[in-house]
């Protein structure tokens, strides 16, 4: 296994353990309830980029699909990829790439960051609401309000605390500065 | 230590340990899927089986009570929100919000299913250990076409480990704040940060530790795996379960 290998994939772990740990903490409200999932897969794309991030995600999914209870309020099955959050679930997963894709480019540029987050945030969006759309028949308009416009500030926030947290954890990581200061755990 | 937390592996020879790992994750899949779609009746018999199943293999004990008291908090507060912000008939009014019927109704249901599948789950972690875990997943995953089973089946099984892992590390932060006063601070944000930044620099510490153990001990994805005979105890615990997973959504 290359050097940066073996470490990548158990950080890929972490990150898709966190997304199961945050998607049991969910707030109930209409047909897509509020999550920290979302948080955690911006944080993911930010600190793994796009092929290990990408990774972290997809086994996450895959945990979810196996029917192991990692979705919102400790949920799993195929099933709910096929309920109306199906879409969002899915969109995880381009939205991480295109997180790492954009933030490799220029790493460790809060700004940059918050671009990759704003992105991908817009990419499971329009998976998630496409698909709810049209799984309940209901117009996109109506999709948009239950489906999106609730969760704007939400997701402002998520996309600038999960832009502050990648800057602090990106040392610790080693994976863009080489002088990691390891902190005794 | 939050090592020794609740899911942790506990070393044993119960019938349960020997069980073969695919046939109990496969059971812990049905159970979960079970105990998030059953009825209060069906919701009952499954918690007489979890109690029985961790009385019959003596992990049940008040020490267990105490290591799920976080989450037993936590479940309380989601109880609490359900109660007052769902619609429906109204119990006693608030002026910020509305104790109704539907939202008692409904958040108890939620905590329970979501307790249930946290016992099986601990069931399942405390007799299993984790190259047995990954062993079974890679074989569940081996027939599906176009995945790389055994990173997948490598990295599932870490992230399993990982998850008790957070909480235990969440509950200690918990425990440090409230030692230093942080929850008498009224402004949300601040606990936010003092409660997200140390967990999740401490758990990439944990799993820059982690990897560096596994390089440390020559970790290769082609490591000679445990055997794992599938035998008719085995079959027939399955189709047990199977049954009465069935039984529970039909009642």
């Amino acid at each position: 296994m290359p050097e940066n290998g073996l470490k990548k994939m158990v950080f890929a772990s972490l990150c898709a353990a966190l997304t199961a740990a945050g998607a049991f903490i969910a707030i109930p409200i209409g047909p897509v309830p509020i999550v920290l999932q979302n948080f955690f897969v911006l944080l993911t794309g930010l600190l793994l980029g796009s092929r290990w991030g990408a990774a972290g995600v997809g086994v996450y999914l895959a945990a979810g699909a196996l029917g192991l209870p990692v979705f919102a309020q400790g949920t799993g099955g195929i099933g709910r990829f096929l309920g109306p959050t199906g879409g969002y679930l899915v969109g995880y997963l381009p939205a991480v790439f295109v997180i790492g894709a954009i933030t490799e480019r220029r790493p460790g540029r809060m700004a940059v960051d918050i671009f990759a987050g704003i992105c991908g945030s817009l990419v499971i969006y329009a998976f998630g609401i496409a698909w709810l759309s049209w799984i309940t028949r209901m117009g996109l308009e109506k999709a948009l309000a239950v489906g999106f416009l609730p969760f704007i500030i939400g997701d402002a926030l998520k996309i600038v605390a999960a832009a502050a947290a990648a800057r602090l954890l990106r040392p610790i990581l080693g994976l863009y500065t080489l002088k990691a200061p390891i902190a005794p755990s | 230590m939050a090592r020794l937390s609740l899911f942790a592996y506990q070393t044993g020879k119960s019938r349960l340990h020997r069980i073969d790992p695919r046939c109990k994750l496969l059971s812990l899949a049905a159970i979960s899927l079970t105990a998030l779609n059953a009825d209060p009746k069906g919701l009952l018999i499954l918690s007489l089986f979890a109690l029985s199943l961790m009385a019959g293999f003596s992990l049940f004990s008040l020490g267990l009570f105490s290591r799920l008291r976080f989450l037993l908090l936590f479940l309380f507060m989601v109880w609490i929100a359900r109660a007052l912000f769902t619609p429906g008939h109204p119990l006693v009014s608030l002026s910020f919000a509305t104790l109704t019927r539907e939202g008692l109704l409904q958040g108890t249901m939620l905590c329970w299913r979501v307790l249930l599948v946290v016992l099986f789950s601990v069931v399942f972690t405390a007799t299993t250990r984790t190259a047995q875990i990954r062993e079974a997943l890679h074989r569940l995953l081996r027939p599906l076409p176009f995945l790389p089973s055994k990173r997948l089946a490598d990295m599932m099984g870490l992230m399993i480990r990982f998850i008790p892992v957070i909480f235990g590390r969440m509950g200690e932060i918990l425990e440090a704040q409230r030692a230093r006063a942080v929850d008498n601070r009224k402004n949300p944000v601040y606990r936010m940060k003092r409660l997200a930044l140390p967990l999740l620099q401490g758990l990439f510490v944990d799993a820059h530790a982690l990897s560096e153990a596994m390089e440390a001990r020559c970790y290769r994805q082609q490591a000679t795996p445990p055997p794992l005979p599938f035998g008719n105890t085995d079959r027939a615990a399955l189709i047990v379960i199977l049954i009465l997973c069935l039984g529970c959504l039909m009642v």
